[in-house]
């Protein structure tokens, strides 16, 4: 038997027979030694060992009032012990009980404390950023147009955070096709009009890019801008596939910014050409941008 | 739990501890002994062991040996009693016989 062993069997002998009634005690301590080292294995002896345990448990609840020759008079000669009646809660119970108590402690220790302590981690919060850029002034038209034809003036788009047409196609005022073919400064033929023309935009109903942001690049915190060409029919619906024409630095970035502007297919402001949509290709910026 | 005879509750692990004392009436045993012949863990057999020697079935001594000069602790020998053997045979007598019947 190893030292280790020997040792650790002892001293749960020791402990055991110190648990009985005292009265007992040093008897089943030199008892249950002797037949400790009968068992062959250093593992059947720390069985041996921990059944000495229970038994001392089990031997107190029933000699409780016990009168029995302690150790020293039972020097070779014979013993008596005197047994209570039989109790309601026997030994092989009350071990049960403690058994069954335990593992529920260690149940209810783990099922509580794997939930305080493995929290998944939450995300940043995304605050939407106003941006405020300058709304794009309309060029006035050159100094031989009429300027009495064209008047019309559109109000600024109302645009959600985060969300900006990228700088307008210049110039805004442009001569429709129409006119364009005919013979300008003729004598005799129509005066050539001057069509206002609005580049479209995203709509009050666009979706918000918190919602496409990418898990993944909230947790890189990637941000950035990304250029996305859109084109639009006069019912603001997308007439073809949109393309980045200027990459945000994040390729995840990128494709979230192409699933938006599909998303917001039917949301777009279509560009108008005197008052009158028209369809037409346009860029838009979406910034992808984390607030604490 | 078991069937009480006289002031000894009647388990399955209290018959085989009698069983292996009445193989031989006169032989004297020690835990260790009972052990390998009944196969009973230890924190069932001491009990039992004390319970049948409170009950007078079963006297014990100890072992006639000197410690420091075996090396050793006694070991503690348990024999069965006159009234012991008495019971315990009647005890299967009775079993033996509720089975047979």
């Amino acid at each position: 038997m190893s030292h280790s062993t020997e040792a650790l069997v002892i001293a749960l002998v020791r402990r055991a027979a110190r648990n009985a009634p005292s009265a007992l005690s040093a008897r089943l301590e030199e008892e249950w030694l002797a037949d400790a080292q009968e068992r062959t294995s250093n593992l059947s002896r720390l069985r041996f060992a921990a059944g000495c345990y229970w038994a001392s448990i089990a031997i107190g609840l029933e000699h409780r009032p016990a009168s029995v020759p302690a150790a020293g008079a039972a020097h070779g000669n014979t013993a008596s012990i005197v047994l209570e009646p039989p109790r309601f809660l026997s030994s092989r119970a009350v071990t049960f009980g403690l058994v069954l108590s335990l593992h529920a402690a260690v149940f209810c220790g783990l099922m509580l404390g794997g939930t305080t302590y493995f929290k998944p981690a939450e995300p940043p919060a995304i605050q939407p950023r106003v941006i405020e850029r300058p709304l794009p002034q309309i060029k006035p038209p050159p100094p031989s147009i009429d300027h009495s034809l064209v008047d019309r003036r559109v109000s600024p788009p109302v645009l959600p955070p985060d969300v900006v047409p990228a700088q307008p196609q210049l110039p805004n005022v442009v001569t429709a096709p129409e006119l364009l073919s005919e013979p300008r400064g003729t004598p005799g033929s129509l005066p050539s009009r001057e069509i206002a023309r609005v580049q479209g935009g995203i709509g009050p109903a666009f979706p918000h890019p918190a919602d496409f942001y990418p898990d993944v690049s909230r947790r890189f915190e990637e941000q950035g801008a990304a250029l996305v060409q859109v084109c639009v029919d006069t019912a603001g619906r997308l007439t073809s596939e949109p393309v980045s024409t200027q990459s945000s630095g994040s390729a995840r970035l990128d494709a979230a910014a192409i699933k938006l502007a599909k998303a917001g297919s039917g949301h777009y402001r279509p560009t108008t050409e005197g008052g009158r949509p028209v369809s037409a290709c346009y860029p838009i910026k979406i910034r992808f941008q984390l607030q604490n | 739990m078991g069937k009480t005879t006289g002031n000894v509750r009647m388990s399955l692990q209290t018959l085989k501890v009698l069983e292996s004392f009445l193989e031989n009436p006169l032989e004297q045993l020690s835990g260790a002994d009972v052990h390998q012949r009944c196969r009973i863990a230890s924190g069932t057999l001491y009990p039992i062991l004390l319970r049948l020697e409170g009950a007078g079935w079963l006297v014990s001594r100890w072992e006639g040996i000197d410690p420091s000069a075996a090396g050793r602790p006694r070991r503690r020998l348990y024999r069965l009693t006159s009234t012991g053997l008495k019971r315990a045979s009647e005890v299967f007598a009775s079993f033996n016989r509720g089975v047979l019947a």
